[in-house]
């Protein structure tokens, strides 16, 4: 019993301080480097340690001990413990969704198994969901415990946009759950695993791709990014996060991008195979046409892991891409979008999938 | 009379798909994100050639080059034995738009025009920059081509010139001779220079532009007014 606490104290830490943390405090840099490439800028390289600059890297820590060493306000007509805690909530929801992310495939040590997983929940599923939508709690607390008006309009914005996209949200994915038969995220990855034909792996996207088209936009909605920035639109509106700065405005910021680190992990567990790599099997590779490639199994579990961060990395920064490409919605047509366009669509993905699944 | 254009904002299917025109935009930018990450990976392991991955000059150490007829810091010329040009004919002062000049005229009995400024001053606080002083200036004494236009500092004193600033010849800051280690005129047309006629790639001397800097933000005891501080 011990053995498995101090298992799972392990696993989280490092998949939080080893994986999230680094990759949530990197993105920050890479938002920055990745925008202005595309937009063919340098981007940050002036933070510099005794000259050295490394292509602007030291920016993330400028950034942290500037927002950190900033006066802690509170507003004095704010809801003190609620304005305290809000930020948090949302930290808290971001960090905890990872912790049913099957990021490898059961590694045994000494005859023992041991799922590279925090927690190994029967409704995994449900859980990301019900996390998920904990997300939209630090916008309410924020915009109503700052008793500012401007600070309530971006919350409202945003309740109403995180709520009518959570529909979505959840239909898309039952699409998923029907295809794989479970609500374990183990049992999910590893239904798509096999392969159509020995060529076509049975990924969610290939398997469910309109449940993927629907799954992605409502998902960056959830994660309050462009082109669904409705609640903060940093740019010109002003939203919820109005009366804060220093450390707790940081945490919303670093909320947000754990929020895109938990959507990159998802959209790979669900829809990309998570670890899975295409045509990878316990001993090595085995292709459509017969052909085999003995690997060793320290090769195959490396190679599992490294397909899962590659992945994860790719959606990270697909999510940068789609960011500081597409200008944001207007209010109306957001929710016109969501109840209207997405919200049919995923519930005829369902129907249609329970029919193809039954017969 | 205006004329009324008319738009057709009908969605077509593509636009109505959401997808297509999503997908379309984002090729633009994922283009321009790895031909720029091609470039800079190519100057990073060694590779000069090609084009730079970006149109950024890095400003304090690169200067953006300046059109020849750009208006900046002013200054007076001199004649030959070193007196100004300028005869105190206060024309300059007159057409002056913002009152920023003001000259103290003297007897002069060394030279032909008999007259010459006593003091000079010019306010950069109030001066807009237009240009008029050195248009009414019949003797062409007064310039703005010195291409000094980093005039910052925390003093209002500072910014008030006098004729020993007025008449020093300063070289003039222009860009650098090279950018990233090419010849600066090979690289400017990249950068949409195409016109290269009113580019002075004049060397920039980083030690003068530092003690520039340092004059303004120190001030200069030579400039400031008695009586303030």
């Amino acid at each position: 019993m011990l053995f498995e606490i101090l298992l799972a104290l392990v696993k989280v830490v490092v998949i939080l301080l080893g994986v999230i943390l680094p990759l949530a405090a990197l993105l920050t840099w890479a938002e920055r480097k990745q925008s202005a490439v595309m937009q063919d800028r340098i981007g940050a390289n002036r933070a510099d340690i005794l000259g050295l600059r490394v292509w602007g890297l030291f920016n993330i820590l400028a950034d942290g001990i500037k927002s950190f060493s900033k006066e802690d306000w509170v507003p004095p007509f704010a809801n003190r413990f609620l304005f305290n805690i809000a930020p948090f909530v949302g930290l808290f929801a971001a960090m905890v969704t990872f912790a049913v992310i099957p990021f490898g495939p059961p590694l045994t040590i000494g005859g023992r198994e041991i799922a590279l997983q925090v927690a190994d929940l029967n409704v995994g599923f449900l859980y990301i969901l019900a996390f998920g939508s904990m997300g939209v709690y630090s916008v309410v607390l924020a915009g109503w415990a700052s008793n500012n008006k401007f600070a309530q309009l971006g919350a409202m914005r945003g309740i109403s946009q995180m709520i009518s996209y959570e529909v979505v949200l959840g239909l898309s994915l039952v699409g998923v759950v029907l295809v794989t038969g479970s609500v374990r995220l183990p049992e999910i990855v590893a239904a798509q695993g096999q392969h159509w034909f020995g060529w076509i792996p049975k990924w969610g996207v290939f398997t469910q791709p309109l449940a993927f088209l629907l799954f992605l936009p409502a998902a960056i909605a959830e994660t309050k990014r462009v082109p669904f920035d409705i609640p903060e639109g940093e740019s010109e509106i002003i939203g919820y996060n109005l009366e804060y700065s220093g450390a707790k405005f940081a945490l919303f910021l670093l909320g947000e991008f754990m929020e895109i680190v938990v959507l990159g992990a998802l959209v790979t567990t669900l829809f990309f195979g998570g670890w899975q790599v295409p045509w990878l099997a316990d001993s090595g590779f085995v292709f459509g046409n017969g052909a085999t490639l003995e690997l060793a199994p320290l090769v195959v579990f490396i190679l599992r892991i490294g397909s899962f961060l590659l992945k994860l990395l790719f959606f990270c920064w697909l999510q940068l891409l789609i960011r500081w490409t597409l200008p944001r919605f207007r209010f109306d047509h957001l929710l016109r979008l969501g109840w209207k366009e997405m919200l049919p669509l995923a519930l005829l993905n369902v129907v249609v999938t329970a029919f193809v699944m039954l017969s | 009379m205006a004329r009324f254009v008319r738009v057709d904002r009908q969605a077509t299917l593509k636009t109505a798909l959401y997808y297509p025109a999503v997908w379309t935009g984002l090729w633009i930018t994922a283009r321009h994100f790895f031909v720029n990450m091609g470039r800079h990976t190519l100057h990073a392991i060694g590779l000069k050639g090609g084009k730079p991955g970006s149109t950024t000059l890095q400003y304090p150490e690169v200067m953006r080059p300046l059109p020849r007829v750009l208006r900046s810091k002013h200054r007076i010329k001199v004649h030959e034995d070193g007196r100004p040009k300028c005869t105190a004919c206060m024309l300059c002062e007159t057409a002056c738009p913002d009152f920023c000049i003001s000259i103290t005229p003297m007897e002069h009995d060394g030279s032909p025009e008999e007259k010459a400024p006593a003091e000079f001053r010019i306010d950069l606080d109030r001066c807009c920059f237009c240009g008029f002083c050195v248009e009414a200036c019949p003797k062409d004494a007064i310039y703005m081509d010195t291409q000094i236009m980093e005039i910052s500092s925390d003093r209002r004193e500072n910014f008030i010139l006098r004729l020993p600033e007025l008449l020093d010849p300063k070289p003039l800051i222009c860009t650098g001779p090279e950018f990233r280690g090419k010849p600066v005129e090979k690289v400017l047309p990249h950068l949409g220079w195409r016109n290269l006629d009113h580019v002075t790639p004049v060397k920039v001397d980083l030690r003068y532009r530092e003690e520039q800097l340092a004059r303004l933000h120190a001030g200069n005891p030579a400039t400031r007014p008695a009586g303030l501080e």
